[in-house]
């Protein structure tokens, strides 16, 4: 329209701006964005404690495993001197109260969180480790799961239409299945398939955070092939009992009525199975997200699964700490922008 | 009681004998092809875990025949690197799964159950019991999970405890949606009219989200399943038993893989995605059948 | 037979409910004429509804059909998907029971229009769809911003315009208009009946009304079909049944009428 009438671009697009933006008005109270932000910050503080809870489950004190480390490099420090210099320096020998207090201070009022320094890169603030890992993270996580939800939406309206067939019939225990399979399981047998036995693909393509796009891509390839193949199942279930519940409904049997092309049917259908599953979809974030830490320890990649599941067997707290931090906001964020989205892409909800 | 305590309670049973009648959620369970093939798959792995306590052809751990061998007549399911066997590691594996499946279904369904009844029921706590239900919706289980063990080195039962701890949210929404849309239906209406305590309508509400109580349950007791699996996987699961997911640890731990050994690795994998696959299949038909009979 | 488009004979059709087969429509003949408006009149549960589905082939499987629907020669009832598509619409058109949820709710009302443009009447030129869609708007005496509308922005009333103005988009020859007003205020089911009227005799179509409602039937149709738990306990013209009932449940419906 805007070529052939010869008006710029530039002006179109303006005008769906503020069309966005007088919807956002029209569907968003201000007490409803208020509510959504108290929200957010209770699962934030919420977070915070349990992070640092976490590190006290552990019976003993965190600094001997500390020190251990150190004398393991240097035999020659004394342990007791060691013990209260790493004691000062953490906040270990204060009371467990006067420990929150500092720790909340470090993660709330400095930027970026300060969770001190890595007990195995000694020098290293854990949370520049952690940051180095998240881009790897969230492109993996981004690629495989537009792909995978993607097809999902497609293959679970299609299966949802031919609910009571053959198909659909041995579909459904078929996904259930694919969908029990632990990833880290899945992504052996592959290795064993495409690796040992075919030699396609070689398992280990080792890269760096600050590796070219092309070679990380080249690295990424397999593992989020298994993410994909593991995921979609989970997608394709959510999105199939979505349209089943709507299949019902007297619009379908009205759009089923038109006799419309079948391209035109399932896109209509697709648009509406989007929506109730979006929900869904953040609702099992942190079960996928694990996954994909699983994933990425395995192939060894750069990323924040390995950095923390590393930390976690090496008791490196700060650096565990800042990644399980990490990786909650990113599941806030996403949970939060997600549900601010959700009334612009469906018409009927408004948060009021 | 008086009279108009009785006839409301007589209207709560009416209503609910549909349980028992001809089209009831059971006859048509019992029809339902995935309810059988996940009950087989279950009742099967029962069966296996009760067995293993009784008879096992070999000691699990110990080295009892060749080093890597593959599957032959004496190791049906061959030997580990260093001589185990992998069908008496198999068997026995079944008890610790089964365990924590069952024990942290039950803990997520008696803290959802009790949230997301008194949410649904008292509108004063609904607000609060959801939002809490949302933090825990929103953290990275899977991962915390996986820290938290590292750190505490569970038991099966203390696994299934952080295990369940994690998994109420779902077993509360649910719950408390159905205990809702129970809350306003006409029958409760006319009972709360007729003067009917609390208690025995908070009752009948259970009672008639029990089924939704119950397929939750079942996929919790999935979800269980494969947090252990993570867990033994990466070897941070329960130290005093021996799982599937350990095997796999020590198959990992032993390069198994790389020399090949697809008979150290495959069978317990299988059965980890089978026993949850015939969990989840419970679970659907159930949600079905109560779909079905709730929705004539 | 000239005159007649649509032609039903000995019509049984089956629910199946957990694997058990109810017989909800029991051996239903009617000829439907050309511009006529015919009534099918019965309780709710009486099979109406299930007629007009059948006459748009929407029987699936669990549930089954039996008998014949003959319309231009050809088996409705056996026919296969493609054909089927090429009549629906096209031919015939509906307008459902509670057409206040027979709008896509995601999309906008412009968006119905424009697929049926695009696929059943291949129009592709969105200015000539747009002018299209504003007079088939027009014609049901809606503006033209509601094209820009979603469903649950619209009053009951003109959601039940919008439908009729989408099923007589194509000016098809047969229109089933199943229970079109029954949520509708009295001077909102009047003001749509009328102007269904008027359409139906521009369009020269004819139609199926599907009603309990006795006043509707005697303001549209010119024949009527009494229905009772899946027969056709009566038929004949809308005078006859008014003025000489013979089947009780008629006598019963007719005494409602205050004269």
């Amino acid at each position: 329209m805007a070529t052939a009438t010869g008006q710029p671009i530039t002006k179109h697009g303006s005008g769906a701006f503020s069309n966005l933006w007088s919807s956002i008005k029209q569907r968003y109270s201000a007490r409803y964005i208020t509510r959504r932000i108290i929200g957010t910050i209770l699962v934030y503080i919420t977070t915070l404690i349990i992070i640092f809870i976490i590190p006290h489950l552990m019976p003993g004190n965190i600094a001997y495993q500390f020190v251990s480390r150190l004398l393991a490099i240097n035999p020659t420090i004394s342990p007791a001197k060691a013990l209260s210099i790493v004691e000062a320096e953490y906040g270990l020998n204060h009371p467990l109260y006067v420990q929150f207090e500092i720790y909340l201070k470090n993660v709330l009022l400095t930027f970026p969180p300060n969770f001190g320094n890595s007990f195995e890169f000694i020098s290293t603030p854990a949370m520049r480790i952690v940051m180095r890992a998240l881009p790897f993270t969230l492109l993996l996580i981004v690629i495989s799961q537009v792909i995978a939800w993607g097809s999902s939406i497609y293959l679970g309206v299609k299966l949802a239409l031919r609910k009571n067939h053959l198909s659909d019939k041995v579909a459904v225990p078929s996904l259930y299945m694919l969908y029990s399979i632990p990833i880290f399981w899945l992504a052996l047998i592959f290795i064993l398939i495409f690796t040992i036995d075919l030699h396609l693909i070689s398992s280990s393509i080792s890269v760096s955070a600050g590796a070219p796009f092309g070679k990380v891509m080249y690295a990424l390839a397999f593992p989020i092939a298994i993410v994909v193949v593991s995921t979609v199942p989970n997608h394709v279930l959510i999105i199939r009992s979505a349209t089943v519940d709507f299949l019902k409904s007297d619009f379908v049997m009205a759009l089923k009525a038109q006799g419309l092309k079948s391209s035109t049917f399932t896109l209509k259908l697709m648009k509406n199975a989007l929506l109730p599953s979006i929900t869904q979809f953040f609702m099992q974030f942190g079960y996928l997200i694990g996954g994909i830490y699983v994933i990425e320890s395995l192939f060894s990649l750069p990323g924040m699964g390995t950095v923390i599941i590393t930390a976690a067997i090496e008791y490196d707290y700060p650096v565990l700490e800042a990644g399980l931090f990490v990786t909650s906001v990113v599941m806030i964020v996403s949970n939060l922008i997600a549900d601010l989205l959700y009334p612009l892409l469906d018409p009927r909800v408004s948060y009021m | 009681m008086t009279e108009a305590e009785l006839k409301g309670k007589n209207f709560l049973k009416n209503k609910f004998r549909g349980i028992g009648a001809e089209n009831s959620m059971w006859r048509i369970l019992f029809k339902d092809g995935y309810f059988r093939i996940g009950a087989g798959i279950v009742f099967f792995f029962f069966v296996l875990a009760i067995v293993s306590f009784f008879y096992l052809p070999y000691n699990p751990v110990a080295s009892t025949g060749p080093l890597w061998s593959p599957p032959s007549y004496k190791h049906w399911f061959g030997t580990t690197g260093s001589g185990q066997d992998l069908f008496s590691q198999w068997m026995v594996g079944s008890q610790p799964t089964l365990l924590v499946a069952i024990l942290s279904a039950a803990v997520a369904s008696v803290v959802g159950v009790a949230v997301g009844i008194s949410a649904g029921y008292f509108r004063r706590l609904d607000e609060p019991m959801m939002r809490m239900a949302d933090v825990f919706l929103i953290l990275p289980v899977l991962p915390l999970l996986i820290v938290i063990a590292a750190f505490i080195r569970p038991t099966n039962f203390t696994a299934a405890l952080i295990i369940g701890v994690f998994s109420w949210p779902w077993m509360a929404r649910s719950v408390r949606s159905a205990a809702v849309s129970i809350k306003k239906s006409p029958y409760i209406e006319v009972s709360r009219m007729n003067g009917v305590p609390n208690s025995s309508i908070m009752k009948s509400i259970f009672m008639h989200t029990l089924p939704i109580v119950l397929a939750n349950a079942i996929f919790s007791a999935t979800g269980g399943i494969l947090f252990l699996a993570y867990m033994d996987y990466l070897g941070v699961g329960p130290v005093t038993s021996y799982a599937w997911g350990t095997t796999l640890f020590y198959a990992q731990q032993a390069n198994a893989l790389f020399v090949g050994a697809w008979w150290w690795i495959v069978p317990s994998g299988i059965s980890i995605a089978i026993l949850a696959t015939g969990f989840s299949l419970l679970g659907y038909s159930m949600e079905n059948a109560y779909r079905g009979v709730s929705s004539r | 037979m000239i005159g007649t488009v649509l032609q039903v004979e000995d019509l049984n059709i089956y629910y199946s409910t957990f694997g058990k087969s109810k017989r909800v429509v029991e051996d239903v003949s009617f000829t439907l004429k050309r511009g006529e408006i015919l009534g099918i009149i019965g309780e709710s549960g009486a099979g109406k509804s299930t007629i007009g589905k059948a006459i748009m082939g929407l029987i699936e499987p669990p549930d089954r059909a039996e008998g014949s629907i003959i319309f231009n020669g050809k088996n409705i009832l056996t026919m296969d998907r493609y054909l089927l598509d090429r009549i629906r619409w096209k031919k015939i058109s509906m307008i459902f029971q509670a057409s206040m949820n027979s709008l896509n709710p995601v999309q906008k009302i412009e968006d119905d229009f424009y697929s049926i443009f695009r696929d059943k009447m291949n129009i592709r030129d969105k200015r000539k769809m747009e002018k299209m869609t504003d007079e088939l708007l027009l014609s049901v005496s809606l503006p033209a911003y509601v094209k820009y509308r979603f469903p649950h922005e619209l009053s009951g009333g003109m959601r039940q315009r919008t439908v009729i103005a989408l099923a007589l988009t194509t000016s098809p020859d047969i229109v089933i208009a199943d229970e079109p007003t029954t949520a509708l205020d009295v001077i909102t089911e009047y003001f749509v009946l009328s102007i269904l009227k008027e359409r139906l005799r521009q369009s020269g179509s004819s139609m199926i009304f599907i009603t309990h409602d006795l006043m509707a039937i005697m303001y549209m149709a010119n024949r009527v079909l009494v229905m009772e738990k899946g027969r056709v306990v009566e038929s004949g013209a809308l005078e006859k049944i008014i003025n000489e009932p013979e089947n009780l449940y008629t006598k019963m419906l007719v005494s409602t009428i205050d004269r």
